[in-house]
């Protein structure tokens, strides 16, 4: 929280009151699930924005468009693109966590 | 056979005392009751009972936090002369000085656990079950120094006061060694505190290579004032006797780190003001405001007023020996160092946020409760033991019958 330099994270305060259709009940069982009352939120990728064909906002909203968010499974999608010819890695692989989230060198 | 006796007497040397005893006591549990109550209040509606949010994700309970961890981390101040110059009038009150680090450890970590979400998952971080996450985790190491802090100074009082019960002179090749790790360790504390703000580079208002040494000064100020006023209590109060050289050795050497402690302030608002980079904004709006958002700027502005004045009235030999003096003196500088290193610390360097905006932040009566609760506990944890102190040291509580003529 406090060593975020871009105030990314959230904390729940209190028990979080999400509406049930701001949730996406299409997914695996622990698959955007809002994290309990006193401890960091994980970030969903804007699932209302994805589910209505959208960005994320921080992928919209990035004057560089430094950050790349698809589908991985379909070979046209631009992240599969990235994936391909971009130098990729995954931030501290060796913990063995399996992250779906890479860094890549934009050269 | 010998503890057993030792266990007991120490229980009715708690529960007995005088009506300001009694006093005294309730209150601290009726401070304590109300602490039960706000943190059972946050318990059931999470952290969202403060006032802390995304934007000031410290606040109360970590600016005292670091305030106590200065407190005990200051009672290095006096073994250091006891010890390593055989300086006689203070080595009989050195053990005091560990008591107070003692409690102040115990409210410090009551602090931290206050201040967590999840407080039940705190066994992630017990060796064996969980992991510390040792070295990378600066907050690993500050668990680490503060408990280790806290056993050896547990120690060395039980020792000593178990030792001067039954009467034998305490065991040198234990104590000495033990008392001198405490040295470093007590430095070390207060050292890896700072580090925990210190590390953080998106926090410029900490991320300053100054901002140790400022702990270390301003916590060598604030802890032998609570001791100064202390030892006074103790001398009117008890038949223990502390010599008036103690006392004004222990302010003269305050006068020096409060010296130490404006010059390393006066360097880093030197800095900050004639670099006038965008990181200044932190320090604006601790002693001017920023954009009409001034609420600390008072308190800045005591807290450096009570420094100074506290530093004149100890450098000058006259007011430093006068009882008004001495104690106004002490009362200056608890304050001060209480604004300086606790929310006057905490507050600027979380306002305004990473992204630029601003927060007012303000207990709220759950805080205040919690804190003083924390408190309660603390003083009652050092009048108790003070309490049975005392008395083995005067010998009166002692496993051997009392000598004639007392």
């Amino acid at each position: 929280m406090a060593a975020c330099p871009y105030g990314a994270r959230r904390f729940n305060w209190a028990s979080p009151g999400l509406a049930a259709d701001q949730l996406n009940p299409e997914t695996h069982y622990l698959g955007n699930r809002p994290r309990p009352m006193g401890v960091v939120e994980k970030c969903t990728f804007c699932i209302q924005r994805v589910r209505s064909g959208l960005y994320p906002a921080c992928v919209e909203i990035c004057p560089a468009g430094a950050r790349k968010f698809g589908n991985l499974l379909d070979p046209k999608s631009e992240i599969r693109y990235v994936m391909d010819h971009k130098r990729v890695f995954i931030f501290k692989e060796e913990l063995g966590t399996h992250p779906r989230f890479f860094y890549f060198y934009g050269t | 056979m010998g503890a057993i006796r030792f266990i007991t007497g120490c229980l009715r040397l708690v529960l007995r005392g005088g009506w300001t005893y009694r006093v005294w006591i309730a209150f601290l549990l009726l401070l304590v009751v109300a602490g039960v109550q706000g943190y059972t209040r946050q318990v059931e509606h999470g952290l969202i009972a403060t006032n802390m949010r995304d934007q000031v994700s410290w606040g109360f309970y970590i600016g005292n936090f670091t305030f106590l961890v200065g407190v005990a981390a200051a009672a290095v101040l006096l073994v250091i002369p006891a010890y390593i110059y055989h300086w006689e009038p203070i080595k009989e009150v050195v053990i005091l000085g560990e008591l107070l680090a003692v409690s102040a450890l115990v409210m410090c970590l009551l602090f931290v656990l206050v201040d967590m979400g999840r407080p039940d998952r705190i066994w992630a971080i017990l060796p064996f079950v969980g992991s510390l996450n040792l070295p990378s985790s600066i907050l690993a190491w500050d668990v680490v120094v503060l408990n280790s802090y806290l056993l050896v100074n547990t120690v060395v009082i039980v020792h000593i006061l178990y030792k001067a019960f039954r009467g034998e002179p305490y065991n040198k090749s234990v104590v000495v060694p033990l008392v001198l790790l405490s040295v470093p360790m007590a430095v070390s504390i207060h050292t890896v505190t700072a580090f925990v703000y210190n590390g953080l580079s998106a926090r410029p208002f900490w991320n300053a290579s100054i901002l140790a040494p400022r702990f270390i000064a301003s916590a060598f100020c604030s802890g032998p004032a609570i001791l100064l006023v202390l030892f006074q209590v103790l001398r009117k109060t008890t038949r223990f006797k502390i010599r008036d050289e103690a006392i004004w050795k222990v302010a003269e050497l305050m006068a020096y780190t409060m010296f130490f402690n404006l010059f390393l302030l006066a360097a880093e608002l030197f800095k900050e003001f004639y670099s006038h980079t965008e990181h200044l904004v932190h320090t604006e709006y601790l002693y001017l405001g920023l954009s009409g958002h001034a609420p600390l700027v008072p308190y800045a502005w005591a807290a450096l007023l009570c420094d100074v004045a506290a530093f004149l009235l100890f450098l000058v030999p006259t007011t430093r020996r006068h009882p008004f003096t001495l104690n106004l003196g002490c009362f200056l500088i608890y304050a001060g160092v209480y604004i300086e290193k606790g929310m006057g610390l905490i507050l600027p360097g979380m306002t305004p946020d990473t992204l630029g905006e601003i927060y007012e932040y303000t207990p709220t009566l759950t805080e205040w409760q919690v804190a003083a609760g924390i408190f309660g506990v603390g003083f009652l944890v050092f009048t108790t033991v003070v309490k049975v102190a005392v008395p083995i040291l005067t010998g009166e509580f002692s496993a051997r019958p009392a000598p004639s003529g007392i």
